[in-house]
């Protein structure tokens, strides 16, 4: 089971797109504020860009891997309790909730 | 720079694409294998549906995570981070956290050491740099020296006794013919 987890690379690449665009979105709102100063805004973006070190990143991947797994046995148990053997839409719509509530 | 901005904006959205076709591939894998232990079939829009919310969990995770490490103080961001991130379910917390012990376990380096280092990075040049490139050097150097040590020992020591021996075996055979 060890095997089947995400690799922490892509888990690194979604995190830095998001980063950068909040930092893109934060560098846009304060140029609107203060019209002067780019050369500052230039330099400091390249500082505020966040990094993970590689245990967190780990971290990341098993946290979303218990998403997956979580999701689909807490639909596994609301399909067996109905005695089907396929998962299908309503018992997912059924533990959403829960399942976003607890993540 | 407008026309800039666009480009730039269409390439993060293809990049976004990508990505998010890979983190469905490496989800389908988990559920499938999830499924497969639990003895269900699931239909494909529910993985799909599932990969999308792990997706869009995992962009509001990188938010929290970073607010959560600005918070700090830090640039980077730490397990202890990821932890505080997993805080709304005990249950989930709990797990979370023997997986970070068991990933501190496995190199139980000297951390006041690398809390100087990254400190030190994250006031100069940190961003210059991959993000965990060093540690990770960090730790694997002394491994590499503990294992090769004996090896190459043991192989200065065996091989010329092999190699006497086989000799021997060979000015027996000559003598018996």
């Amino acid at each position: 089971m060890e095997g089947n987890t995400f690799d922490p690379d892509l888990i690194r690449a979604i995190f830095q797109l998001v980063w950068k665009r909040r930092a893109a979105e934060r560098e846009k709102n304060e140029r609107t504020e203060t019209m002067e100063a780019e050369m500052g805004v230039g330099t400091s973006k390249k500082n505020r860009l966040t990094s993970a070190n590689a245990n967190a990143l780990k971290l990341s991947c098993e946290l979303l891997r218990l998403f997956v797994t979580e999701a689909i046995q807490r639909a596994a148990t609301i399909a067996e309790a109905e005695g089907s053997n396929k998962i299908e839409a309503t018992h997912l719509e059924r533990i959403l909730p829960q399942l976003l509530l607890d993540f | 720079m407008g026309s800039d901005m666009e480009g730039d904006d269409e390439e993060e959205e293809s990049a976004g694409e990508i990505l998010r076709d890979r983190f469905r591939l490496s989800t389908i894998s988990i559920a499938e294998a999830e499924g497969k232990k639990n003895g269900m079939q699931i239909s494909e829009p529910i993985v799909a549906c599932v990969s999308d919310l792990a997706f869009k969990y995992a962009q509001q995770l990188a938010k929290d995570l970073e607010l959560f490490a600005q918070h700090a103080g830090r640039k980077s961001v730490n397990m202890e981070d990821v932890i505080l991130s997993a805080h709304r379910n005990d249950h989930l917390a709990a797990s979370i956290r023997s997986v970070s012990n068991d990933l501190k376990a496995k190199e139980p380096q000297s951390e006041r050491k690398r809390r100087k280092n990254t400190r030190k990075e994250d006031k100069s040049n940190a961003d210059s740099k991959g993000n965990c490139s060093e540690e990770e050097f960090e730790k694997e150097i002394p491994k590499v020296n503990f294992i090769h040590y004996p090896l190459v020992f043991i192989v200065t020591l065996i091989f010329p006794l092999h190699h006497r021996v086989s000799r021997r075996g060979q000015r027996d055979g000559t003598m018996q013919g």
